[in-house]
């Protein structure tokens, strides 16, 4: 599992069975200090409560249709929870660590 | 299966329901020497892993599942193994962790 931030809805109204109702969002993954990295997806909201602006964590592959109501569903990343917090813990001196600069580019424009 | 360091924990409320209970640890994956690999993943703790510590990753849905006896659990990253020490030849290549082709030995001379 990573962190994404939401960054956008999609709305398709044709859609394969199974995916009625579900609500799909572009999200775009996040290194550990919540800089963007890697390309923009689109995710299944597992959770029925992310939207626009949240920080979230997506599973990816089979396991991400095993979060939807009918788990033989065409979905290949879910997301499953949205994040309250990131806590560092103590000793954790890796660079490039989480400075109040980094938040503020990690927010949504 | 995947060496990482624990460096922090996720928190949520708002999680689908497989994840209610269950401690999230985020963790740097790191090479056999012990230097961070680049990457991250977010796994469920089953063995009490803390702070610092070096633990074994297991990503493979279908295992994760089983271990937590969860059948439809959509969890597929699991820390499964506090690591005490990590051994091996030297020279082990740190980007694919593949031993570099062992030197071809000499006979040793015969002795009568």
């Amino acid at each position: 599992m990573q962190l994404a931030r939401v960054i956008g809805t999609v709305v398709a109204t044709i859609k394969t069975p199974g995916l009625e109702g579900v609500k799909l969002l572009v999200i775009q993954p996040l290194d550990r200090h919540q800089r963007p990295v890697g390309s923009q997806l689109v995710a299944a909201d597992a959770v029925h409560m992310a939207g626009p602006g949240e920080l979230v964590y997506f599973v990816a592959a089979r396991e991400a249709a095993q979060a939807m109501p009918d788990p033989f569903v065409p979905v290949d990343h879910a997301i499953v929870g949205i994040v309250d917090a990131v806590t560092p813990l103590a000793g954790d001196e890796s660079p490039g660590g989480e400075s109040p600069r980094d938040r503020r580019r990690g927010q949504r424009p | 299966m995947k060496l990482g360091r624990v460096v922090g924990t996720v928190v949520s409320t708002i999680n689908a329901p497989d994840f209610d209970g269950r401690t999230l640890l985020l963790c740097d994956l790191l090479d056999p020497s012990g230097k961070p690999a680049g990457g991250y993943l977010i796994a469920v703790d089953t063995v009490g892993a803390g702070a610092g510590e070096t633990v074994l990753i297991l990503d493979e849905g279908n295992s994760a599942r089983q271990v937590l006896g969860a059948p439809g659990a959509p969890i597929r990253t699991l820390v499964v193994g506090i690591v005490d020490a990590v051994t091996g030849q030297e020279d082990v290549d740190t980007l694919g962790a593949i031993p570099k082709a062992a030197k071809p030995r000499r006979p040793a001379p015969h002795r009568r």
